[in-house]
């Protein structure tokens, strides 16, 4: 089969009849149609799909609903006695039901009304929970009673399990002079009270202080927690706006306990 | 042999038209000189290879259209403009045969082919115009744009080069042996 047409001597058109046709507005009117809008482009999507991702990820991380759930959790591990508080106990069950998962299969029998629970417990929920009767031809008073029960047992049975899923407040000791652990001190309130306070019932035993003694660096070991009278003359002259670091501060309890506690940076001002 | 006038640029006519290109660049209007000045060019090019005049009208908008949308994409390297919208037209014309199903078109012209058979350098060869024809539709499509722009369109080898994106002399090369090939089958 033939690829070509050919055509023999043909009327050449004349440079006129070309130039008429001519139809530069057709061209411009042609180009902007075709043109893409940037929103249509994939070069759109990209970054805007990147920042959508990136909103909707901050959002579910900073969004305080879930900080409001910790709280809850926290709830539930400290105020296992509140029975009234309908959320923690809701927690409670919900708890008790991770923990029975682990059990063997012979006890899925006994995990079903717990399970059933934790539905009865939430006071939005008006469906009224029964694994064999229908809860429709039931006489609410009935109802209410068999509800007060079924949450009373999975209680009962939480409370010991969740002992083991508390653990102890962890309390940081820091130690403070006028509140301030690291930052600016006016000279009034170190001089005046002088002394280096320490929560979680510890007291300073000794620290050493480093500061401007007017010709170089001093670093001094003080014992107590009391700065003397004579470094509080000094940091008064030759402290005031640059920094002193007070290191290796040393505390003990009521039982004898000692422990070594952060380094403190503080800056004088007036 | 004649040659095509607007092609034959001086440097000052080329950086005007680059003038233009970077007008347009930053307002499509600033185009319509160069559409002025390329629209016959490119129309003759394609309707060179078309049958229907209309269709060789709508194919060179396009070739207009296509080259005022990517003309951010355009760079000059000193050579006329009419380089680059060759390069378009000769993709929109095959667009246009695969979209219409259509076949390519040689336009030829009598007084042409005593041109090529002059080239064939052989006294005895008695110009069988008939047979020279069916030896060019037999040719590669490679070969027969070489043939086409050299002998039917007039172009220089620079031009040619530069419509085929490679050198003058490479240009020269192939043509000649476009024109071998084709002698071939004229004498088989």
């Amino acid at each position: 089969m033939k690829k070509l047409n050919t055509t023999l001597d043909r009327e050449p058109m004349t440079s006129q009849e070309i130039r008429d046709r001519q139809n530069f507005n057709y061209i411009l009117k042609e180009t902007t149609a075709a043109k893409v809008p940037i929103w249509k482009s994939i070069w759109f999507y990209g970054p805007v799909g990147i920042a959508m991702v990136t909103m909707v990820v901050s959002a579910v991380r900073i969004n305080p609903k879930n900080e409001k759930f910790d709280n809850k959790t926290t709830l539930s591990q400290f105020n296992t006695t509140n029975t009234d508080d309908y959320s923690a106990n809701t927690i409670v069950v919900e708890k008790s039901e991770e923990l029975t998962e682990t059990k063997s299969d012979s006890n899925t029998e006994t995990e079903a009304p717990t399970v059933e629970n934790t539905q009865t417990v939430n006071p939005s929920n008006t469906t009224t929970p029964n694994v064999k009767a229908d809860p429709s031809n039931m006489d609410p008073a009935f109802l209410a009673n068999n509800e007060t029960k079924t949450i009373e047992e999975p209680e009962v049975k939480a409370l010991p399990k969740l002992e083991t899923v508390v653990e102890p407040k962890m309390v940081k000791t820091m130690p403070s002079i006028a509140g301030v652990f690291n930052g600016r001190v006016p000279i009034s309130q170190i001089c005046s009270t002088g002394k280096i306070d320490c929560n979680n019932g510890y007291e300073i035993v000794s620290f050493d202080i480093q500061y401007d003694n007017g010709v170089s660096s001093t670093v001094e070991h003080v014992r107590g927690s009391q700065i003397p009278p004579i470094l509080c003359r000094k940091l008064r002259r030759f402290n005031v706006g640059s920094p002193v670091f007070i290191t290796r501060i040393v505390a003990m309890n009521a039982k004898g306990e000692t422990k070594q506690l952060l380094s403190m940076n503080i800056e004088p001002t007036f | 042999m004649a040659v095509n006038p607007i092609y034959h640029q001086t440097k000052s006519t080329l950086l005007q038209e680059r003038d233009w290109i970077m007008e347009a660049k930053k307002d499509p209007e600033r185009f319509g000189p160069l559409y002025t000045k390329y629209h016959e060019q490119i129309f003759r090019y394609v309707y060179q290879r078309m049958d229907d005049q209309e269709q060789a009208f709508d194919v060179t908008s396009q070739v207009f259209i296509k080259a005022l949308s990517n003309l951010h994409k355009y760079e000059y390297r000193g050579v006329p403009f009419s380089s680059w919208l060759y390069r378009i037209a000769k993709s929109e014309l095959y667009q246009s045969f695969r979209d219409r199903k259509a076949k390519r078109t040689v336009n030829v012209d009598t007084v042409h082919l005593a041109d090529i058979t002059e080239e064939f350098d052989d006294d005895d060869l008695v110009a069988d115009k008939s047979k020279l024809i069916r030896c060019l539709a037999e040719l590669r499509e490679a070969d027969l744009q070489l043939i086409e722009l050299r002998y039917f369109e007039k172009r220089a080898y620079r031009e040619i080069g530069e419509i085929l994106d490679v050198t003058e002399n490479n240009a020269k090369v192939k043509t000649f042996r476009a024109l071998e090939r084709l002698k071939k089958q004229f004498l088989k």
